[in-house]
């Protein structure tokens, strides 16, 4: 599960179908990425951290002890 | 811009299973025609042109996407650009199968050899087997029909779909035309050219048609996975499916009460039979889309076991349709013997016709238990509906016993009540189902707002 990306999408007062949009995907890939079920690629993160206005640290990257 | 990575390589899995799917069935059936061909006399090569141009043809895409090297190792970028080849591939294929249709077959059916099979009975098999593959695999894998504007406004979606109607009309016209001229060449008359644009007419309004109502239940779908609900299109699919189920055990009842009265004429006989057949395969092909959008639906709930179900479903439906369709030319092929032993042999193949649509059955059955299990370890349906499949399998191997093994025929009558009685507790259980997914879509949205 991407709680952090979740947190950031709704903490911008955007629904998946919202960022969906932005993003340039559709509302299925963002509810996939967001419960860990598809794992994008590194230009679809980025993508995503722009329209989130985020770093790719603040959403994608997990430490030792969050793994 | 639209530039769905995931739904991308999601199309280009899905396009290689259709295209060596159509291209195994594409040489199968062109065996099978063939033999029946051999048996009535010299065979004209436009007869098979279809599956000699789309077996060769498709042997030629099929093994260069699976023999070339997409990259030094086998890895993610191997699989991405077979997928990105896949998904071109695909469309040359049916461009293939089209042209061959419009330009040799069918001009060459109408002039040059009158005696053959109609040609168009491939063409509906891979129409609807492809169209269940295809269906199934996509919503399996949450990729929405019309996605790349599904999520736009109804105004602006609606605009969309008729955009898609027009480049729809546009290729029709176009293959339309080509017939129209190889028909002109080969010395076709006017009312030959004629029928080939009312065919071009019918088919634009059938396949236009067929894209609306299903753009249409798709928003629909999407809007209601959004919340968690089933939506409407999914019920209207269930309930035309049961619509045909029981026009077709009405027809049927009617003749076993009738005690065959209302078969005067052969004619008679052929158009029942071709009605109850029509009717058995929109009802299966309506049953698998049924069961890939309720998936879609509901998948998050219990996804593996669903996915499983779905998966059986759609197997089974496709390979009966597909195998049914087979024993039909194999059986004309044996009949066109003319002799005591081509007599026999084909009532040996409508025995194991019958014996192979029970094992169908059966699979289908299999996969309804699975389904409703997992639906009911969600509390999504009644516990008791588990027995309902168990019914169904009981109801047609007794079917099986009594019409074929002790050839009796009062069970007919029986049988076809039964069909009644089970689309009657499949209704109500629909009904339940959805107002139970209803509720437990408010209970956990109650759930995340409370968090």
């Amino acid at each position: 599960m991407n709680d952090r990306m979740r947190a950031a999408r709704q903490e911008k007062g955007l629904s998946q179908s919202e960022l969906s949009k932005l993003v340039g995907v559709s509302r299925q890939t963002i509810n996939m990425v967001e419960s860990g079920e598809y794992n994008p690629t590194l230009a679809l993160c980025i993508r995503i951290c722009e329209a989130l206005g985020c770093t790719l640290n603040d959403i994608f990257w997990y430490g030792r002890e969050e793994k | 811009m639209f530039l769905d990575e995931r739904i991308s390589e999601a199309q280009g899995r899905t396009f290689r299973f259709t295209v060596i799917f159509a291209w195994a069935v594409t040489v199968v059936y062109g065996i099978l025609h063939f033999l029946m061909l051999m048996a009535s006399g010299p065979i004209p090569l436009s007869s098979l042109s279809v599956e000699l141009i789309c077996g060769i043809g498709g042997a030629v895409i099929i093994g260069k996407g699976e023999l070339s090297r997409w990259s030094k190792t086998k890895d993610e970028m191997w699989a991405y650009e077979r997928n990105k080849y896949y998904s071109k591939a695909f469309y040359i294929f049916l461009y293939m199968l089209l042209f061959a249709y419009c330009c040799i077959r069918v001009p060459a059916y109408i002039v040059l050899s009158p005696y053959d099979m109609p040609p168009n009975q491939l063409l509906i098999l891979l129409e609807l087997t492809c169209f269940i593959v295809l269906i199934t695999r996509f919503k399996l894998s949450d990729v929405p029909f019309n996605y790349t504007f599904i999520s736009e406004e109804r105004r602006s979606y609606a605009k969309q779909v008729l955009v898609n109607v027009g480049k729809l009309g546009g290729a029709i016209l176009l293959f339309t035309s080509l017939s129209f001229v190889t028909l002109f060449f080969i010395g076709g008359e006017a009312i030959d050219m004629l029928s080939v644009l009312f065919s071009g007419l019918f088919t634009f309004l059938s396949l236009s048609g067929q894209y609306i109502l299903f753009s249409v239940a798709e928003w629909l779908s999407d809007r209601a996975q959004e919340k968690g609900v089933i939506s409407v299109s999914t019920l209207f699919f269930f309930f035309s499916a049961a619509v045909f189920a029981v026009g077709a055990a009405a027809i049927g009842l009617y003749c076993s009460v009738d005690n065959g009265h209302l078969i005067v004429t052969s004619a008679h006989a052929v158009l029942i039979s071709s009605l109850l057949r029509y009717f058995a395969l929109m009802e299966t092909a309506l049953l698998a889309v049924f069961a890939a959008y309720l998936y879609s639906e509901t998948g998050r709930i219990n996804a593996s076991k669903l996915r499983r179900s779905v998966n059986l479903f759609a197997f089974a439906t496709v390979l009966e349709i597909t195998v049914s369709e087979f024993f039909r030319l194999l059986s004309s092929a044996v009949m066109n013997g003319q002799n005591e032993a081509a007599r026999g042999l084909f009532t040996v193949l409508g025995y194991t016709n019958q014996f192979f649509s029970l094992v169908f059955t059966v699979l289908t059955a299999v996969a309804v238990y699975m389904g409703a299990k997992a639906l009911s370890e969600k509390g999504l349906a009644p516990k008791w509906t588990v027995i309902i499949p168990i019914l169904r399998i009981i109801q047609s191997a007794g079917f099986f016993v009594w019409k074929i093994v002790l050839q009796s025929w009062a069970a007919t009558i029986g049988d076809y009540l039964v069909v009644f009685f089970f689309m009657g507790v499949y209704t109500f259980w629909m009904i339940v189902g959805a107002m139970r997914i209803k509720k437990l879509a408010a209970a956990n949205a109650e759930k995340e707002e409370s968090k």
